[in-house]
């Protein structure tokens, strides 16, 4: 089920009172009634999945059993070795058999040689990038001796399905959400109002920001072909904030709904849009997965340590596998590359660690600031077209339309059933408002922390009430999670 | 949550479910009255089975088909004027319109042209029906357009159908308060701004189910208001590729017949109070040259004696009467 949703509605507050009726009764309890949620929470999309998760789950439990307990370096690494081979063969074989093959018969294709086509229909199970990876950094991470094996199934379970983050991340490290399914969690009334508020700010971002970007976005690049540079770069601006608004929307509804339950998951998402520079953009977007990939890819190849090559090895590495990790398809891949490209001037003249308080953070911001922060927005928007593109040429296309003559017009985009040209006004007004809270509240945790608490009490709940009705006033251009693919 | 939670339960027992008229799913008045049937509904149950092929079940081309139907949700259901033509099933073949090209029926039957369709299935005659309302939406047709139709309904088409009436009903949705705050505002407020259904005034009862003198008329029929140049232009445009699609039919030795099926406001305009003008689909239509034989639908529902339940009353489509009055002019003055 998706968090915008009647069904979440409707099993969120059943489960929080199931789980607070039953916490003082006993730890364990209180773990199996997370698994169980958990676990009908991912078998709605399909109950199918329910059996890799469950198989994943117990592999990754009883290696890292086996690997704590054996003293010996040599089965040690080859207990890890398993674990990431299988991990990785599951991951592969659900999101890149398929890729492969294609691409392999092209390949032969290219030269003359005709193979047949065996590629098999493969449903990709909802979330296998984000809990493959959660697993694989408790096995590592019991290798390195970083964190003792589990002995308490339920606690790993839990661990592994925790529902609100299974799907679409944040991507939780042993070393942080494990521990605290060893202890009881008591109900602490601030942490649930402040999560309901992110959920809130969540839900948001989601259906009345990405959504309504999404409408614009689709109708953009089908018709790319016949749009004006001004038109083309505007669409890709609404995608940063489709996929901005998407991705974040559902890391703060996971993170205010653990928060709920008693838990803390790491912050995703710290406003990245407002960075000056690219590397600034990398510590702030996709907090868990690029922090992932810098601690179990980047740092054991080496780093930013050694020879210049190195470091230009390493970093175009990191950048195409997770570009890869984001999709079996180049254009993922292409946008990896491009980031990498951005980031290596930085590496090379050790400037990549120039930005790391927020623009702004001693209150006042430089004119020369602010012309990094909307230079490093545009690129990053230019890298997004390959994302949203569905093949290279369509995304290279896409790039030649930006950068023609008519780049410096006014932007129209034309409507699919009238063939009106339509500019979308309510949506920029939405957009001015949107960016300005976040803005407001780039300090913070997440956009709504803060807002609003010094004020009276009712003018608060209309705030909320406001936000409320804008979920429905706004939504039923209801799109699916972008991250959901992953 | 918890009033939203009720608007949406009003929704669903009262606009949400398909048996009620689209009229009340685009916000009007609740249908306290679902419950029972009239017997205006219950002839259409008369209609149980299908008198005609289903594209999706056309397997070889072992019959020849005297008809071919390419038409919208008026060429849908068992009750439709398509399945009382004839009692078997092999005489009259139904390309479902989930299945045509962006539910565009010119552009389908291009690309049936284009891509031997009919080389393989024998049909007599193709029967084009489109309502009024959709006919200044045709743009853009590519006579050239080799793009396959679908033959069979695969369970992917289904489900993104499917997908898409959920999204439409879904919770998030501006549906959920708009619809029981439309309802609210049509007591204070005759055309409420919320909704897409508009209450009008008739000179007599007009429907057995309600059997007040109201009509509710969609705010499509109005929509050619927006850009009346745009509705010439377009029906222009459409005659000119019906007119090709003739020439392109003869050749294989094929009739062609076009059905405007008219607005509900077309047909009731002399009925309501204070009406207004119609869109001028139908006068183009009237005078222009035409090789394709043109079905006036318009005439046969206006001059019929009686005018009641023509159409359902919460619904923009023609109920099991209108669907026989055309029916029955389809067997016997063209003699099908």
């Amino acid at each position: 089920m998706i968090f915008n949703s009647l069904e979440f509605l409707l099993f969120l507050p059943t489960v929080f009172v199931i789980y607070w009726l039953f916490n003082t009764q006993s730890l364990r309890l209180s773990n199996f009634i997370i698994i169980g949620a958990s676990y009908v929470f991912y078998g709605w999309w399909d109950y199918r999945f329910l059996s890799l998760i469950i198989l994943s789950s117990a592999i990754d439990f009883l290696l890292g059993k086996e690997i704590f307990k054996t003293k010996e370096k040599k089965t040690r690494k080859y207990l890890l070795w398993l674990s990431i081979g299988i991990n990785l063969g599951f991951l592969g074989f659900f999101k890149y058999f398929n890729f492969f093959v294609e691409n392999f018969i092209d390949a032969f294709h290219q030269i003359g040689i005709e193979l047949s086509s065996h590629t098999i229909s493969i449903v990709l199970p909802v979330g296998i990038s984000f809990y493959t990876f959660q697993t694989l950094s408790y096995t590592i991470d019991v290798y390195r001796q970083k964190i003792p094996a589990t002995k308490d199934p339920f606690a790993f379970f839990a661990f592994v399905s925790f529902f609100p983050q299974l799907v679409a991340g944040p991507i939780e490290r042993a070393s942080n959400l494990l521990p605290q399914f060893y202890t009881k969690r008591n109900f602490n009334y601030l942490a649930a109002t402040d999560g309901l508020r992110q959920i809130l700010w969540g839900l948001f971002k989601k259906i009345v920001i990405a959504d309504n970007c999404a409408e614009y976005v689709n109708m953009i690049f089908s018709n790319h072909q016949d749009a004006t540079g001004s038109t083309l770069l505007l669409g890709a601006i609404l995608f940063a904030f489709q996929i901005y608004g998407d991705f974040s929307g559902y890391s703060d509804i996971a993170i205010g709904t653990s928060r709920l339950f008693g838990f803390k998951l790491k912050q995703n998402f710290a406003f990245p849009y407002f960075s000056r520079d690219i590397a600034e953009f990398w510590r702030r977007w996709h907090i868990s997965l690029s922090t992932w990939f810098r601690d179990y890819l980047y740092i054991p190849l080496g780093g930013s340590r050694g020879s210049k090559l190195n470091k230009i090895r390493n970093t175009f590495v990191i950048f195409t596998v997770s570009g890869f990790w984001h999709g079996a398809n180049w254009t993922f891949i292409f946008w990896g590359l491009i980031n990498a490209i951005y980031f290596l001037p930085l590496l090379l003249a050790e400037k990549n660690r120039n930005n790391i308080e927020v623009i702004g953070n001693d209150g006042s911001i430089s004119i020369r600031e602010l012309l990094k922060m909307v230079t490093n927005f545009l690129l990053v928007c230019i890298a997004w077209v390959f994302f949203r593109s569905e093949n290279l040429s369509q995304a290279f296309e896409y790039l030649k339309g930006i950068f023609s003559s008519d780049l410096f017009s006014f932007p129209f985009i034309t409507e699919l059933e009238t063939g009106l040209p339509i500019f979308p006004i309510k949506l920029s007004l939405l957009l001015v408002i949107f960016i300005s809270v976040e803005w407001h509240s780039r300090r913070d945790l997440y956009g709504l922390e803060k807002v609003g608490l010094k004020w009276n009490k009712y003018l608060r709940y209309l705030l909320y009430y406001a936000i409320i009705i804008s979920l429905f006033w706004f939504g039923g251009k209801s799109e699916q999670f972008i991250y959901f693919q992953f | 949550m918890l009033p939203f939670l009720v608007f949406y339960l009003v929704n669903l027992i009262f606009y949400i479910p398909l048996q009620n008229g689209d009229l009340y799913r685009v916000g009007l008045l609740a249908d306290f009255s679902n419950i029972k049937t009239s017997k205006i509904y219950q002839d259409q149950l008369d209609y149980s089975d299908f008198n005609l092929t289903c594209f999706k079940d056309v397997k070889t081309s072992k019959y020849r088909y005297k008809l071919l139907v390419i038409g919208d949700s008026f060429s849908q259901f068992k009750f439709s004027y398509h399945n009382r033509i004839y009692h078997h099933k092999n005489k009259v073949l139904n390309l479902d319109r989930k299945l045509q090209i962006e539910n565009n029926q010119i552009q389908t039957l291009y690309n049936l042209i284009n891509t031997s369709f009919f080389d393989t299935i024998k049909v007599e005659r193709v029967l084009l029906e489109i309502v009024e309302k959709f006919v200044p939406r045709i743009s853009n047709c590519n006579s050239q357009s080799k793009e396959k139709v679908f033959t069979k309904y695969t369970n992917q088409d289904y489900l993104k159908s499917k997908e898409s009436i959920q999204r439409e009903h879904a919770f998030f949705n501006r549906n959920t308060i708009d619809v029981p705050l439309s309802t609210l505002l049509h007591y204070f407020n005759r055309k409420s701004p919320n909704s897409k259904t508009i209450p009008l005034k008739t000179k007599q009862r007009l429907f057995t189910k309600t059997n007040s003198n109201r009509i509710l008329i969609s705010q499509a029929d109005f929509d050619w208001k927006k850009s009346p140049h745009k509705c010439i232009e377009n029906t222009n445009y459409m005659l000119k590729h019906l007119n090709d699609l003739y020439d392109s039919l003869s050749i294989r030795d094929i009739n062609l017949d076009v059905m405007i099926i008219p607005n509900k406001y077309t047909v009731y305009k002399s009925e309501i109070l204070k009406n207004k003008d119609v869109s001028p689909v139908f006068k183009i239509f009237d005078n222009s040259p035409k090789k394709f034989r043109y079905i006036n639908v318009k005439n046969i529902l206006i001059n019929n004696r009686i005018k009641k339940d023509l159409y359902y009353y919460g619904d923009t489509h023609l109920s099991s009467i209108g669907h026989e009055l055309i029916a029955q002019h389809l067997k016997d003055d063209y003699k099908y």
